[in-house]
């Protein structure tokens, strides 16, 4: 068989299956194995066929021959719009879900990698985000207790990976970085810690994020530094606008994506204002000796994680 | 002729007031959010080019108590800076 398949579930309700139409493409396997996916032998849910990019292609037709061959499903032969990145090109079709993405293979390796693994990031962020979970990707930690998930939000240099390293047991930090949030069927929120694509580009990168596993989330704290630890719940439109930016912080690498970027920003706060209704919100301030987790506990002590049936997540195996 | 200034919103930006206390005026082109309270609420409500400074100022003190004597500069300065910030705008028509 010339093709591999990949299937990534992040949430209940978003399914994308990858299909790669030409055989192995490693940057696609280092990227699965980092997030902890692996393939299923099933072609359900939105679907990225991913094929090497050829400069003599003239047209979609021999891909969608492909696609044909591989699922039985007939793909529109016209009226696909490009946008061309520097190591691919993507292609949606205005009357189909399904998206093809062209790599190009002759690039520097490292950046080449960060760049198609971004492209494939972002479609995963955008099914979760326009989908019923209402999701958003935030630049935050994400660090575990009993079970529950607490994200600390803010730009660069507030201090999220000093308080994900600072943290004790039985806290546990997931990831410094960025946290995928979306809504469960039940109405409450998840969280799944997402790999650095910075990783990526390291070369003594060992770790592996466990996407699929799914955390209740309990409280979201906006970091700020000070020189003493303090806490204040911040409620509505503050909440919402510190969410937003959180959220956007992440965007901003991938608005060479989005097409319609104004329906695309009122999701945004839609999705925000969804997701600080259903969760408290703090601002924490942090000093940089003192022991920030206290003054967390003391009003997370109130905080039980919903009840509720775990999300059903991610799935693999080759084939 | 005499001209008269009108303050006009952005017709892209959103007001959203769903919350208890303050609302959020959202500006989808840039993804620029600014919290606003009622009283900024009110005041965005009124910037339909219909009304003037003077006019929102004269609304606000029928509507409020116990208003302060520089809520005319208030207006006048919350007003510029949604100009400033691209979220509203001046129409300029003759006086009739």
């Amino acid at each position: 068989m010339d093709h591999s398949l990949y299937k990534i579930k992040l949430t209940e309700d978003s399914e994308t299956s990858i299909i790669c139409l030409d055989g192995e493409h490693p940057w696609l396997n280092e990227y699965i194995q980092e997030i902890s996916v692996s393939s299923k032998s099933t072609l359900q849910g939105r679907r990225v066929f991913i094929i090497t990019y050829d400069p003599q292609r003239k047209s979609c037709d021999d891909i969608i021959d492909k696609v044909y061959k591989l699922t039985g499903d007939m793909l529109p032969r016209s009226g696909w719009l490009g946008r061309y990145a520097f190591s691919y090109h993507l292609w949606r079709h205005p009357g189909c879900d399904d998206l093809i993405f062209e790599v190009k293979r002759d690039q520097k390796e490292k950046f080449r990698n960060y760049q198609l693994a971004a492209g494939l990031v972002y479609l995963l962020y955008e099914a979760v985000f326009w989908g019923p979970e209402q999701g958003l990707p935030l630049h935050a930690a994400c660090i575990e207790r009993d079970g529950a998930a607490f994200l600390l939000c803010g730009d660069s240099g507030t201090g999220k990976s000093t308080c994900c390293q600072r943290i004790p047991f039985p806290w546990r930090a997931l990831t410094d970085e960025e946290t995928l949030v979306a809504r469960s069927s039940n109405g409450g929120y998840f969280a799944r810690a997402l790999p650095n694509l910075a990783d990526l580009t390291r070369q003594n990168t060992v770790r592996a994020y466990n996407v699929p596993y799914a955390l209740p989330i309990s409280a979201l704290f906006f970091l700020q530094k000070a020189n003493a630890d303090q806490l204040h719940k911040i409620v509505g439109a503050e909440a919402t606008i510190k969410v937003v930016k959180a959220a956007e912080s992440v965007f901003v690498r991938y608005h060479n994506h989005i097409n319609d970027k104004i329906s695309f920003r009122k999701r945004q706060l839609e999705n925000a204002v969804l997701l600080i209704k259903s969760v408290p919100n703090f601002v924490l301030s942090v000093f940089r000796e003192g022991a920030f987790w206290r003054t967390m506990e003391e009003v997370t002590n109130g905080i039980h994680r919903e009840a509720g049936s775990k999300p059903d997540c991610c799935l693999t195996r080759r084939i | 002729m005499e001209y008269i200034e009108k303050p006009v919103a952005n017709p892209t930006v959103v007001l959203r007031e769903e919350f208890d206390d303050w609302g959020i005026l959202f500006a989808p082109d840039t993804g620029e959010a600014y919290g606003i309270n009622p009283v900024a609420a009110f005041i965005w409500k009124c910037l339909d080019g219909a009304h003037t400074q003077a006019d929102i100022v004269r609304k606000l003190r029928e509507l409020c108590d116990d208003v302060p004597a520089v809520l005319e500069d208030h207006v006048r300065t919350f007003i510029q800076s949604l100009v400033s910030k691209g979220l509203a705008g001046m129409q300029v028509s003759p006086e009739s």
